[in-house]
């Protein structure tokens, strides 16, 4: 690629200055010597394109925490509340429903009718009706805004996926966090800006999943692992320790710098010198994230950590805050592994299990920040690839489930400006296809680039012929949830 | 500039054009486009008038009178003349050539992808014939390093990848012989045409008089090409599917070999480029032909791949032999489930059959091809007129649907599409094909190509620097019969390529040209991934030069194991190696899964593509240094390093310090730094992991 895309450090700031600040954290270890050489270096600037960008426009947000339940979430078990199925339970679909065409396309035929069994409540001032199985973020309600009826461009799970996390369903584009990231940079350069945290290799396209696509890859996400290394190769080998590290790596400064001093036109090599300092750092910052020692058992166990069942998604929960808390610009959840929310079946087994391990997690979550004070500058997000049909899809016997329903898809957001407790979109009757206004994944993508402070339209790459944006042709604002 | 991390384009050219474009779109005249192509690209006069009617680059190129020039002892070849003409209008000299010993690295790095031995140098630099330089070019192109170097750069433009890298991210059987086509192509510098017909045509060949006439079945391999692609399986709506495939093949294939992008077309009309969605309906009716053999899936049904015998005979016997072992370790009894997949997919891996494409049967076995329509909007459901094959308007300068090439009797009625398509991308006629070939080999020797996006010669691409240099370079390539070689060997003995990266004349780059368009010095640039952990592995003394095969899996960092499980009995898996050799093969070997690429390699931005990919990205960023500095591949490297030294040179601290020096980075150490590193405790795997983290390591220059 051209210059530009080479990543360098310290653009916001002197290069001593970035390196003294470097520097801090090493315990003094050979600082006034290569202090004492770098006030003879030239100071000439340096871009970075993970350096923090101001946003196009003044919003809230600064950062994101974007959950992904990978699968498909019912909507109507969950935060869709379709009291007409209940006459229609077990029956076929009216034939006035339109369920014909792309609707759902494993089960055979529109028939048997499943109505939620799940009572659903209305609550806080907004009174949104939510199903008994999210009985904790259901005291949340007055912070999420919600948004019914969102159609994706496939019912089946990888385009859905790459639609819902890309813009695109074909993979190879640029995914929302490495968009985000690109546009805004990040705030602490000891940690990766665009972070995933999962459990274990998602079903769906793996890696395409947080790629940079054709954005250059210093925005690819960066997955943390379980476990004492989160990133790869953090850690020292164990035959090395850190003071000898440190020897080795000024004894490389000095012969990067010997270089680069016999050359001319060497930002790009001055900007490896100061990677491997950052990268020093990060070994012990990273390892600090990860540490919960520090958190009190009460904040353990508003997250769930006190119970088998949401010890796991706790713990990520918790990560994402520790992670928001200290810069880090984009994080995004995955919940379980293997497309847990494609409920073919098990609609009465397996789904309240999976509502339970989330739900106590995110709204501890929720709380948290907003005890924190960190809610009103980090937009949450609640995602999904699509909803899913109102009949059996007839995979299973016994257990019923539901078919894939690329209409019907249920999103909340919260925090930044997000106007809680607002609503937007209204589904059919039957909760198939929206009944006014389509709203579609391009405007979500749109609001939640709004939300961060960035332009759709300016947000863009040049890349195979044409300005590619998250939104591709465009999306709407919706306008209806913000505060 | 352009494409590049500033988030909104800083290139004011462009944002003012496109706001222009935007307004336009229904007043799509080719005229206007003209003029704000023109006025974007800075032609200047001469160079716009020249053009007459039709825009740069759909005129054919003509050879252009070599400038004459002052600086006249300076121009070993007409590539010289081109570029110092274009130095001399802005007062700039070009650097003087670099030290032999440097330039012996760089075309090294450059041409093999790793360092030159300290024999090999000392080698070339003790030849005194005045032609040593050109001797030693000679001597890289034929060795097959160089194949299995420029076979990458080649796989990155064709998306190569293993797996679908979709739901679950299924296997694709064994195209790994693609691969090794590859390679094999570059290493007997086949010719270019002959090249790029096989990977559209190969299998659908006609003979226009002889009945009966067979397309050699080895041409499968290259025609794979069109399927490595992702792959939807998890797709059940046949026609989406279907019709996605088409898509990308149609984009795939105009941007890799003429560099039109044409995706745009399959909703509307191009907004930059003069290509209607007609035209890109047009171009997509020459692969309805294709018929894509099942792939594996859950019904258990075996995948219908291609058999391909394996025309060499090492590889034959290299895969019969396999075959019988795994084959005989099947029958012990002891074996659980999971060794005996593992010995299923090994057996599976080294069977001489691909996933690739073939024709559909046609009359009188069946049906005929179906009539490609336009889809309004790019929607399948709302199907338009009906188009017969034919080449994009822009390039021919009609919309005459294209004569097919059939056998004589019209015997293969589905037979011909393909073909008559690849006989128009390559034939000496078509303006684009040899330019845009020219340009992306340039590209990897220079650093920038003359035109900065490969795979885009449209309005939104970048303006070629030296559009009469790149005009006389493609006519030249094929006059000389399409080879790739004798185009290496053109730019790689030019004075342009040997100048040095520092250029004290000129001093920091000058305000005239600060990206260095003109070429007034080398561009030093950094070792892409594979060349990074080849060098390590080549300096450390663990590289395997075993060459073939089904690919291999280099160990994963620490951590990663979970990954590693297929999640079906068809997916893509980090298998265990079948020997531990194969931990240590060239990069370009390792297996290419798209749900996994090698974290050390996506790091060093050499992701497993998903789309073809003409310039990869170059950044710096910690998380490389992490990888270099407690990374297996460096650490295991530098204790191997080390002891490579202590066995060559013995214990004295200097001369091992010395001889790391040579080894690494093709130079002894000056006196400073042989003082520095020779006092420096600890064990000498220390100072080889500094060497190996250099930049001077890291970068050719």
């Amino acid at each position: 690629m051209t210059s530009m895309n080479h990543v360098r450090f310290g653009p916001t700031q002197s290069r001593r200055d970035f390196l003294f600040e470097s520097y801090l954290g090493l315990g003094g270890l050979a600082l006034v010597d290569l202090l004492a050489e770098d006030l003879g270096a030239s100071e000439e600037p340096v871009v970075d394109p993970l350096a923090p960008k101001l946003p196009h426009m003044l919003r809230k947000a600064k950062r994101c925490i974007f959950l992904f339940m990978e699968g498909g979430v019912s909507q109507m078990d969950t935060f869709e509340y379709v009291p007409s199925l209940q006459k229609l339970h077990g029956k076929r679909m009216p034939t006035n429903s339109g369920t014909t065409g792309a609707v759902g396309h494993l089960g055979a035929a529109p028939n048997r009718v499943i109505a939620s069994p799940y009572k659903f409540a209305r609550y806080g001032d907004s009174g949104h009706w939510i199903s008994e199985l999210f009985p904790h973020l259901a005291t949340c309600a007055d912070e999420l805004a919600w948004i019914h009826g969102i159609e994706l461009g496939s019912s089946n799970h990888a385009p859905a996926v790459y639609h819902a996390l890309t813009g695109n369903m074909v993979p190879g584009s640029a995914s929302v966090g490495s968009w985000v990231t690109y546009g805004l940079g990040t705030e602490n350069q000891s940690l990766p800006g665009f972070v995933v945290v999962g459990q274990g290799m998602p079903a769906i396209g793996g890696a395409a999943q947080w790629s940079n696509g054709y954005l250059p890859a210093a925005y690819q996400g960066t997955l943390f692992r379980n476990g004492e290394t989160p990133i790869v190769n953090l850690k020292p080998r164990p035959d090395q320790t850190l003071l000898r590290q440190r020897g080795e790596l000024d004894l490389l400064r000095w012969l990067n710098k010997r270089h680069a001093g016999q050359r001319t036109a060497t930002s790009e090599l001055d900007g490896r010198i100061a990677a491997y300092e950052v990268a020093f750092k990060m070994q012990t910052e990273a390892p600090e994230l990860i540490d919960l020692s520090g958190e009190s058992e009460a904040t353990k166990k508003l997250y769930g950590m006190d119970s088998d069942v949401t010890a796991t998604f706790g713990r990520q929960c918790l990560l994402a805050r520790r992670m928001v808390e200290r810069g880090v610009r984009f994080v995004k959840l995955l919940h379980n592994k293997g497309k847990p929310w494609d409920q073919h079946g098990g609609i009465k087994g397996r789904l309240p299990r999976l509502c339970k391990e989330v739900d106590q997690p995110v709204s501890g979550l929720l709380k948290d920040l907003r005890a924190r004070g960190l809610l009103d500058d980090t937009l949450v997000v609640w995602a999904s690839e699509m909803g899913r049909t109102p009949w059996d899809s007839n995979l299973t016997q016994g257990d019923p489930g539901r078919d894939h329903n690329n209409y019907s898809l249920v999103m909340w957001m919260a925090g930044g400006d997000v106007r809680g407790g607002a609503s937007y979109g209204k589904m059919d009757e039957w909760s198939l296809r929206s009944a006014d206004e389509h709203v579609h994944i391009r405007d979500v993508h749109a609001t939640l680039l709004h939300l961060m402070g960035l332009d759709q339209d300016r947000l863009r790459y040049l890349h195979a012929g044409r300005f590619d944006r998250l939104t591709d042709f465009g999306g709407r604002v919706i306008q209806e949830i913000l505060g | 500039m352009y494409g590049g991390a500033t988030w909104e384009l800083g290139n004011r050219h462009r944002s003012r054009w496109s706001a222009k474009i935007g307004d336009i779109t229904m007043v799509k005249t080719l005229t206007l486009i003209l003029c704000v192509a023109a006025s974007v690209t800075g032609l200047d006069a001469k160079e716009k008038a020249s053009r007459g009617g039709r825009s740069w680059p759909f005129e054919k190129p003509v050879r252009h009178v070599v400038p004459s020039v002052v600086t006249s002892d300076w121009v070993r070849n007409p590539i010289d003349a081109f570029v110092v003409r274009k130095l001399e209008k802005q007062r700039l000299t070009p650097a003087p050539s670099a030290p032999r010993r440097v330039l012996a690295r760089r075309v090294y790095l450059d041409l093999l992808g790793m360092p030159p031995t300290p024999a090999e140098l000392q080698r070339f630099l003790d030849d005194p014939s005045p032609n040593a330089y050109e001797k030693l070019v000679d001597r890289l192109l034929g060795d097959l390093r160089y194949a299995e170097r420029w076979a990458r750069h080649w796989l990155d433009v064709v998306r190569f990848g293993e797996s679908d890298g979709l739901e679950n991210d299924i296997i694709f059987g064994n195209v790994w012989r693609y691969r090794d086509w590859v390679i094999d192509a570059f290493a007997n510098d086949m010719p270019y045409d002959r090249f790029v017909t096989l990977q559209i045509a190969g299998g659908d060949e006609v003979h226009p008089t002889k009945a009966w006439y067979k397309p050699d079945i080895q041409g499968h391999i290259p025609a794979t090409f069109l399927r490595l692609a992702p792959w939807d399986l998890g797709n059940l709506q046949a026609y989406e599917l279907r019709q996605s495939f088409l898509d990308e093949v149609t984009g795939s294939t105009a941007s890799v070999f003429l560099a039109l992008t044409v995706e745009c077309a399959r909703c509307h009309d191009h907004k930059y480029d003069d290509i209607p969605a007609k035209d890109y309906y047009r171009f997509q009716a020459f692969f309805n032909a294709i018929q894509v053999p099942l792939p594996p899936n859950t019904s258990g049904e075996t995948p219908e791949y291609v058999h391909v015998p394996f025309a060499d005979e090492v590889m034959r016997e290299r895969s019969e032999a396999k075959i019988v072992t795994y084959e005989k370790q099947l029958q012990n009894d002891k074996l659980d489930g999971k060794q005996k997949s593992l010995l299923h997919r090994r057996i599976a891996r080294w069977q001489p059959s691909v996933a690739t494409i073939r024709n559909v049967v046609g009359p009188p076995l069946g049906p005929d091809i179906a009539a490609t329509r336009v889809l309004i909007g790019g929607d399948l459901r709302n199907r338009g007129e009906a188009v017969e094959p034919g080449f994009p308007s822009v390039v021919a300068g009609h919309s005459q649907p294209a004569k097919i090439v059939t056998d004589r009797y019209g015997q293969y009625p589905t037979r011909g599409r393909r073909f008559t398509l690849a006989k128009w991308i390559t034939s000496p006629e078509n303006p684009l094909t040899a330019r845009v070939m020219v340009n992306r080999i340039w590209r990897h020797h220079f650093g920038r190509g003359i035109v900065e996006t490969p795979s885009d010669f449209g309005v939104n691409g970048e303006p070629p620097t030296h559009p009469d240099l790149l005009d006389w370079l493609a006519v030249d390539f094929v006059d000389k019969g399409w080879s790739i070689k004798s185009l290496h060997r053109l730019l790689l003995t030019s004075s342009t390529y040997r100048q040095s990266a520092d250029n004290v004349a000129v001093g920091g780059p000058p305000t005239e040209d600060p990206e260095n368009k003109l070429l007034w010095s080398f561009r030093r640039r950094r070792l892409e991934a594979e060349a990074i952990r080849d060098s390590i592995l080549m300096v450390s003394g663990r590289l395997s030069l075993l060459r073939y095969g089904p690919s291999v899996f280099p160990p994963l960092p620490e951590g990663l194991d979970d990954l590693r499980n297929p999640v079906r009995s068809y997916s893509a898996a980090w298998d265990i190696n079948e020997t531990d050799e194969d931990s240590v093969r060239r990069s370009i070997y390792t297996f290419q899964q798209r749900s996994l690429p090698s974290p050390i390699m996506a790091t060093f931005d050499a992701q497993v593509f998903n789309k073809s990919c003409a310039r990869r990205s170059v950044t710096t960023t910690p998380l490389q240094a992490l990888s270099m500095m407690n990374g297996r591949l460096v650490n295991e490297g530098a204790v191997w390093l080390a002891k490579r030294v202590e066995r060559e040179v013995g214990t004295d601290r200097r001369d091992q310090v010395s001889r790391l020096f040579e080894i690494s980075l093709s130079r002894r150490p000056e006196v400073a730094e042989l003082e520095r590193f020779s006092s420096f405790g600890g064990p000498l795997d220390g100072l080889a992991r500094v060497l190996l983290s250099s930049n001077e390591f890291l970068y050719v220059e």
